[in-house]
């Protein structure tokens, strides 16, 4: 039975500590999600737009920490920018700023997949 | 929270040392005490002699065996290499083929696979659902040139207690030879070798409040099963486990056992009823799994799986507890734990696997106290997911991937 070191610093806090956490519901409100739970990670994002700004994000993570805390920083993240800017998301910066283990950057681009599916439907193909 | 706070739930990986096992073990390492080589002819060797030999009796008493049927090893690791390595080489000429099961130890399974690199043939036998392999299944498994079979007498994971008078009955009638890995049964359920049709025996000493690094092998001298040496050296143990004895280690684990096995009853029925305490506690969270055999059960392991959560996710969060996951995702394969797949369990629920392992100094106050935190962090990481026991479908709550 394996025993991975536990999580530090931000990537504990925000794991702990989820902000974010829920959904949104509406006309303005974009939805989509990535993973599985069969395979062990299954991220949602839910994005309120107002104008072409992100007003409102939340999120639902079923995961390990590195999966909820780093879907939960990215809500943070992405509240308040447009989604020409959201599409510059570095999964490789969010790592760094969590400190999340090299093994773990693939939970990362889950994430990062259900942001991309939902700017998709903003953006459409061409600006992602 | 140090970690002197956290509660301690997992007696199935190691459990302390009894106080009395390690007081007699300090009396066998400085120089006042019995510390010198066992092997040694001279007087206080031969002190040390006798007091090994006092320790195999003692070991040999709680198991119904002889004396001289007690090898003593460094673990239920090196048992169980010595038992199979040692029996596959030694009957090699008479058949290559070896039965045991998929939910077995690592030291088991690994070990096989080796063999298999060296030509032999291995059986995996499918437990059921319930984590049982049945004398039937190895019936039908034992072919001619069948020279071993390996079964562990308790699952390490999932607790379940297999019926090993039955399957050494099935071996013994086919003349085939059987090895039990009873880590985790040894010291805990009554295990009597003058009438167990086994022929091999792997202990740890660790598992029943002895210490660490010294364990046996037990192997039947009448009729005698014979072994291929897997170490080579000296000619301690005759010869099937060279190097000095350890006396102070041996010392731990007779006396640990001696002491485990006087209060084995007791101990049984106690911890039975704190683990069925906690069992019953887990289950009111709602989509929560028993792994394993409802009845068929060691006393003191516990094995659930959670709906909704992901089981390294459940661990970290369960800090103040120290239990052991079946998750393996430390990699990004999201594999789950091999016994729960074995047993059928979907990736997910082998996943958020909690293995709760029960032992002679949990309290109940212990069990409410792991059982209030479960709940709690349970509830947040549900409200995380998004679970809600209302949303099951066919008992899982499922959603699918994609754009919604």
């Amino acid at each position: 039975m394996s025993e991975p070191g536990a999580p530090e610093g931000r990537l504990a806090d925000y794991f702990l500590n989820p902000r974010n956490v829920g959904e949104l519901a509406g006309d303005d409100v974009v939805q989509a999600s990535a993973g599985r739970r069969e395979i062990g990670t299954k991220i949602d994002f839910f994005l309120r737009f107002q104008e072409n700004m992100i007003a409102s994000a939340r999120f639902r993570a079923y995961g390990c920490p590195v999966a909820i805390a780093s879907a939960s920083r990215m809500c943070e993240w992405l509240e308040g920018r447009s989604a020409q800017e959201a599409a510059l998301f570095d999964p490789h910066a969010l790592a760094e700023e969590l400190g999340v283990p090299v093994e773990k950057l693939g939970v990362i681009l889950v994430a990062e997949d259900a942001l991309r599916l939902a700017l998709n439907q903003r953006l459409g193909d061409a600006d992602l | 929270m140090s970690d002197k706070d956290c509660i301690y739930l997992d007696y199935a990986a190691t459990t302390p040392v009894d106080p009395e096992a390690a007081a007699e073990m300090c009396k066998c390492l400085t120089r006042e005490g019995v510390f010198a080589n066992p092997s040694s002819l001279h007087g206080p060797g031969r002190a040390a002699g006798r007091v090994v030999e006092a320790a195999r009796r003692k070991v040999a008493a709680v198991f119904n065996c002889r004396p001289e049927e007690i090898i003593w090893t460094s673990g239920a690791t090196e048992s169980d290499n010595m038992g199979l390595i040692g029996v596959a080489c030694y009957n090699c000429d008479r058949g290559k083929h070896i039965i045991t099961s998929r939910t077995e130890h690592k030291a088991v399974l690994d070990t096989c696979a080796w063999l298999e690199k060296e030509g032999f043939d291995v059986t995996y036998l499918v437990p059921g659902r319930d984590g049982e392999v049945t004398a039937d299944q190895v019936a039908a498994a034992i072919r001619s040139d069948t020279i071993l079979v390996s079964l562990m007498h308790v699952n390490n994971e999932i607790g379940v207690i297999q019926d090993i008078a039955a399957i050494g009955a099935v071996c013994h009638d086919n003349c085939v030879l059987f090895h039990v890995d009873a880590a985790q049964s040894a010291g805990k359920l009554p295990i009597d070798l003058g009438a167990l049709p086994v022929d091999l025996m792997s202990i740890s000493g660790h598992k029943f409040y002895g210490p660490k690094g010294v364990g046996v092998l037990f192997v039947r001298s009448e009729p005698r099963c014979n072994l291929a040496p897997v170490v080579h050296g000296g000619g301690q143990e005759r010869g099937l486990r060279p190097g000095t004895l350890a006396t102070h280690q041996i010392v731990g684990l007779a006396t640990a056992l001696e002491i485990a096995a006087g209060h084995l009853e007791a101990e049984a029925a106690r911890i039975t009823a704190l683990r069925e305490k906690l069992w019953t506690g887990l289950s009111e969270l709602g989509g929560v799994h028993l792994n394993g055999h409802p009845e068929r059960r060691a006393p003191g392991i516990l094995n659930v799986s959670f709906e909704g959560v992901e089981g390294e996710s459940l661990l970290f969060m369960l800090r103040e507890l120290a239990v052991s996951s079946g998750s393996a995702c430390s990699s990004s394969s999201g594999e789950g734990s091999y016994v729960l797949r074995a047993l059928g369990r979907d990736d997910q629920m082998a996943q958020s696997s909690i293995r709760f392992s029960i032992g002679r100094f949990t309290t109940e106050d212990e069990i409410s106290r792991a059982l209030a935190i479960v709940s709690q962090k349970l509830g947040r990481l549900r409200e995380v997911s998004g679970w809600t026991q209302n949303a099951t479908v066919d008992g899982r709550n499922r959603s699918g991937a994609g754009v919604g």
